[in-house]
This record gives structure tokens, sequence and C-alpha cells, in this order.
């Protein structure tokens, strides 16, 4: 006689750092602890609730090592991308959609299912990646440096997904020659270029203005607000009245991109 | 000194925004070492102003003192406005500085003429030329082609240029001669045929040697006005048509006529700039770019201008009733692509995705279908067979613009 499967209860609450690599970590412990989730949620913003026991993970590179070669073998670097970028976009819910995702993914026998777009899972993480590398091709635009007067070249961003890692690589490739920061205001981190080295920084002493992102006058190189002034009337000589469609504009620039566009101000 | 290039800068912007052309895509040039700048293979949008446009390039004209007098442009010889002529150092200048603050993608440079088109082309060439070896700058340049200017001139140009564009503006031959006296089709067409050749004769030495120079890498384009002269949507397209497939042009620009000036009793009296007019061509334009669509498909004899009610496609479509509805389960790509409201992106993800399984609405819909007009012409298993059964003036009625806006765009019939 065959036993049947014991049933694995759906009722945990996986609580962990926000990284991706906690995220891969917490999908080790599903497995591991064989308790499903009913909720995946960061640290940041986990609210506790009276009768709940939420399960805290710590993050083991080890574990989620072990989990993303999983991935990898089992699936392409297309798909291996998509989910990267999906995580980035930090949409409500959209780790148990990772999860829900990868447990179709760690079941298949097929050997095909990623490949599939008809599945739910399959499109929503196709859906979601896409609004990242949307935003992400957006930036390489909206991003607006300001020279500091030790040649330093600083833009502050306040992007919808976490894509500020995400720029670096197009801006490293355009602008080998100088060093910048791109710094993400929203989630208090950036990324600082100078040839060859590339690191994620946070900044502790912030000296630009807390409200505009500019830097203080005294930092600014000589020729900044020169160039910045040029490019405002530019913008306005550039437009076409005749044809005026705020509509359209308003669709392609969202106004929540504003802010640190000077031609915006 | 800063207040004079603000000055030069606001006239010769304003003077060049009439072209168009932006986009920075097609390129792929990558950085020269210890340079600045690359071009992105896909193109970027750094910002759009108030009339919904993008602004990839810092466009602006070397000058727009011009010895022509053509009818529709705001820079003819004859018009009495402010000038101005920038310094090849302003603009190299204006060039870098934009572009190391992430405002641009580069330069699109265009010119008035000025003393004789050889000295133009030259003023072009000299400021490509600073940008290129004397900063390395690697970033997107777009350079007009100035007809008449010597075949050795037009040639250098196009070993520092990512794009060069010749612009016919006026799309017949009699009318052109009509608005622009001195201008004619053979002076406009011969650096346009001129860069053919080279563009293909460097692309085939690039499959041969990988280090063998660039020249204009994201190839050539013009510009078509549209509304100037009586011209129809026929002749328009099937110009554009010609381009694609004789001169291999990557674009070809529509530019809805803004009467600039309106005391020229040649050109009509617009009240509005024929801005639908001008759309309904571009749709036309991509069913040829993406939809492999022919020429003779979208404007013909019987129909030889474009619907403004309702856009090309759906025009098609209800032409051509027998051909629908289809089986998207079963359908060829190049079918599918006819259907009103699925566009390339879906009918890819249709084709790919079919082969795991049956195909059904809600996927359409999440797949960003326009079933409100796809659902007339293919048939799944869901879709009611009364919607399927083609009454083609019933979906026109159903899917026209509404009166509101038929209004908005009104227009004063030409001549």
């Amino acid at each position: 006689m065959t036993s049947e499967p014991q049933p694995v209860k759906s009722d945990a609450i996986y609580v962990y750092d926000g990284t991706f690599d906690g995220f891969l970590t917490v999908i080790f412990d599903i497995y591991a602890l064989k308790r499903k989730p009913v909720q995946i949620v960061s640290e940041r913003l986990w609210q506790p609730g009276f009768f709940e026991t939420p399960i805290h993970t710590i993050t083991v590179a080890v574990k989620s090592e072990r989990v993303w070669n999983s991935v990898v073998t089992r699936s392409n670097t297309q798909v291996t991308r998509m989910f990267y970028l999906a995580f980035a976009s930090e949409l409500t819910g959209v780790e148990m959609t990772l999860y829900g995702y990868l447990e179709k993914l760690f079941a298949d026998t097929t050997g095909a299912y990623y490949k599939n777009m008809l599945d739910d899972h399959s499109f929503e993480l196709y859906r979601m990646s896409r609004k990242v590398s949307h935003e992400i091709r957006r930036f390489h635009g909206f991003v607006r440096f300001q020279e500091t007067s030790d040649g330093l070249f600083f833009a502050a961003i306040e992007p919808d997904h976490d894509i500020v890692s995400l720029l670096a690589p197009h801006f490293a490739r355009r602008f080998g020659n100088q060093p910048w920061v791109i710094y993400d205001r929203r989630r208090d981190k950036g990324i600082f270029y100078k040839k060859p080295e590339i690191h994620e920084i946070t900044l502790t002493d912030k000296q630009f203005d807390a409200i505009t992102g500019n830097i203080p006058h005294n930092l600014k190189s000589e020729e900044e607000d020169l160039y910045r002034s040029l490019w405002k009337a530019y913008y306005k000589a550039i437009n076409i009245p005749e044809r005026k469609n705020t509509r359209l504009m308003l669709r392609l620039l969202p106004r929540r991109y504003w802010k640190y566009l000077p031609e915006k101000q | 000194m800063d207040e004079k290039i603000m000055h030069k800068l606001r006239i010769l912007a304003d003077s060049a925004k009439y072209d168009v052309s932006c986009s920075s895509s097609g390129s792929g040039r990558a950085r020269a070492s210890g340079g600045l700048g690359d071009a992105a293979p896909l193109g970027c949008c750094h910002t759009f102003t108030e009339d919904g446009r993008c602004v990839s390039l810092l466009k602006v004209l070397l000058t727009n003192v011009c010895i022509y007098d053509c009818a529709y442009c705001i820079n003819r010889r004859s018009n009495d406005i402010p000038r101005a002529t920038m310094k090849v150092t302003e603009l190299v200048d204006l060039t870098m500085n934009f572009y190391r603050r992430n405002y641009i993608e580069g330069l699109f440079l265009s010119s008035g003429v000025i003393r004789n088109p050889d000295y133009t082309m030259e003023a072009l060439l000299r400021v490509a030329k600073a940008l290129r070896t004397e900063n390395r700058f690697g970033g997107y340049i777009h350079l007009k082609a100035i007809p008449g200017a010597s075949r050795e001139l037009v040639h250098e140009a196009g070993l520092y240029a990512d794009r060069m564009s010749v612009n016919i503006e006026i799309p017949s031959e009699n009318n052109l001669a009509l608005l622009a006296p001195e201008k004619n089709f053979t002076g406009v067409l011969q650096p346009m045929n001129q860069l053919k050749v080279s563009i293909e004769e460097y692309r085939d030495a690039r499959k041969k040697i990988k280090k063998a120079p660039l020249f204009v890498p994201a190839g050539q384009s013009t510009q078509l006005i549209v509304g100037a002269s009586p011209d129809n949507d026929r002749q328009i397209l099937t110009l554009a048509s010609g381009f694609y497939n004789e001169q291999n042009l990557k674009r070809v620009y529509y530019s809805g006529f803004i009467p600039v000036n309106a005391y020229d009793q040649r050109l009509p009296a617009l009240r509005k700039a024929p801005l639908l007019r001008e759309h309904r061509l571009y749709q036309a334009d991509w069913l040829m770019r993406f939809y492999e669509f022919k020429c003779d498909e979208i404007v013909n004899d019987q129909h030889p201008q474009l619907d403004t009610d309702i856009d090309p496609k759906l025009a098609y479509a209800l032409r051509h009733p027998y051909l629908f509805p289809i089986d998207l389960n079963t359908a060829d790509y190049e079918m599918i692509l006819r259907v009103p409201g699925i566009g390339v992106q879906s009918a890819k993800l249709i084709v790919y995705s079919r082969r795991f399984g049956h195909i059904t609405l809600a996927h359409l819909k999440r797949m960003r279908v326009a079933l409100n007009r796809a659902k007339y012409f293919i048939t799944t298993r869901e879709l009611p067979a009364q919607l399927t059964s083609l009454q083609p003036s019933l979906i026109r009625r159903k899917l026209q613009l509404p009166p509101e806006q038929q209004q908005q765009y009104i227009q004063l019939t030409l001549f």
C-alpha cells in the first residue's frame, strides 16, 4: 500500500532582509522546512499582526547560491534576467509571484516550463520584468548630471523600481573617462564610478539639497549654471507651440520624473 | 560671451525645430578608448517637449542664413528674422557639455545654405571632424548632406557621421518647382544615391575586415512636408516606399505643414497643422516597415487618400472582409500581423506561445491585444459567431474616431 504524500502546510509568513540573496534563502528554507508561505515580505514592509508568528529568515549565501544555480540550470539567460528584473520591481506581492513561478519550475518534468508564456506565473514574471526594463530605458535618458568643482558628475534619481545598480553598465560604457555618481534618494543608495572602479555606496554626509537634489553653489563647477540654463533655453526653443500636445508629453514624461530634470523646473 | 551664445542657441534651435527627425538609434558605435560617449543601438529619448516630441539630440543649425527662398521655410532669405551663425568651437563646447551631463545623445547639425553648397558642407564637416578627432567624441552625430555639394565633401562627412539625411520636403517634382524654384528632385537624389552606394560598400568591407572604418552606420533618412502642396497620400507613400526599397533609407519623416510664411500666396491657407493626416501617414509607414504591407495595399487608384476616421490597417481589413476572420491558433504570422488591434509584439507572442496550448481571449487581453478592434477579425473558442460575421459598414461605425475628435482635426480644403 502506498501512502498519500503528506499535504504541506501553507500558513507560514517569511520575513527577510529585502535583498535578492535574502529572498533566495527564503526559497531554500521553504523547501527545507516543508512549510509553504502565505506571504513573503521584507523587514521594511513587515507589519506584525497579533496572531502571527513569522519565520525570520537569515540570509545565507550558500543557500541562496544553491537556489540560484538551480534556477540557472533549469532555464536560460533570458529567464534569469527576467527573474532578477522582476524582483527589482519591488511591486507588492512580487515575492509570492516569483515563489509560485519557482514552485512550477522546480516541479517541472518536461524541461520546457520556463518557455511557456501561456502560464499565469510565467506571464506575470514577464510583465513585471518589462516594467523594470522599461524604466531602465527611461532613466538612460532621464538621469541629469551636475558637475562639481573637482570634476565629479553627480545625479540624483527617484525611480519607481530598484534600478540604480542596473543603470551602471550603460553609464560606465558611455562615461568611462569621467567619474560619476548616480544616487537613488528613495532607497538611499547609489553607484560610484571612477575608472576602473565601480562601487555601491550610501552617502553619510549628504551635501546636496534635500528637496531638489541640487549640489550647493560652492561645490558646483564654474560652468555648471551656464550649461544648465543653456539647456533650459534649448528645451524651450525646440518646442513647436502650434503642435502643443500636453497629454502626449505627460504620457511620455510623467510628472513624477520632473523633479530632477532642469528643463522642467 | 554667455549672453551671446544663449542668444545664438535660441535662434538656431528655433530655426531647426521644423526638421522632425529625432532618432538616435541604429548606430551602435563603441566608445573610443579614453574618449567620451557611445551610441546606444536602441537610441534614447532624453526629454519630451510640450508638443510631445522626443528630444534626443542637440538639434541646431550652424547658421540660419540662407541663399535660397523656399516658400515653406522659415529661414528663406526674404524673411525678416534674426539671423545667427555658430562657431565650430561653440558647437563643440555645447555638444560636449550637454553630453557630459546626459542631456543628449549627440548632435543633429543642419544649416541654411551660405555662399554655396560646398562652403556649407565643409562647415558642417569641420564640426563633426573636430568632435570626432580632437575631442574623441563617440556619441551620435546626424549631419545634413547639402544638395549640390561635391562628392568628396559628402563622402568625408559620412566617415564622421552616424546618420546623414537629405530632405526632399515637397513630395512631387512639379510642386517642388513651384515652391522652391531653386531646387529640383535630381539635385536632392544625387547625394542620397551616392550615400546609398558608399554605405553598402563600407558595410560589406566590415563583414570581411572587422576594423574597417564606419560609414554612416545608422543609415540615412529624409523628410516630406505634408499639406504644403496638393500632393495626395498615394503620391507621398509611393515616394516613401521607393526610398525604402531603392535607396535603402532607414526612415522617412512626415512633417505636417505649419504655415510659417502665411503671406506666400503659393501656399494653402491652413487653419491648423494637419496633424491627424500626419499621424495616419506614420501609421501607414509603420505598416510598410514592420507589418509587411505593400504600398498599393494601403493606398491605390481607388483609395488615393488615407481615411482619417480610421487607421489604415483597419481600413485595409474592412476593404478585404473575405480575408477574415482568421484563427489565431493556426494562421501564419504574416496574416496575424494584418489583424487590426494586434501589433508586432503580440503577434510574435501569439505565434511563440500557441505551441504550448490554445490561445484564449484572456491570453490575448494580457498580451495587450486591442480586443475592441481585433474581436471582429479573429476566431477563438469563446468568440460568439455573430461578432465575427463581418459587416464592414457596421464595424466602421463602431470603431471610427468619435465626432468630437474628428472636429478637433478639421481641415480646410486645399487650393
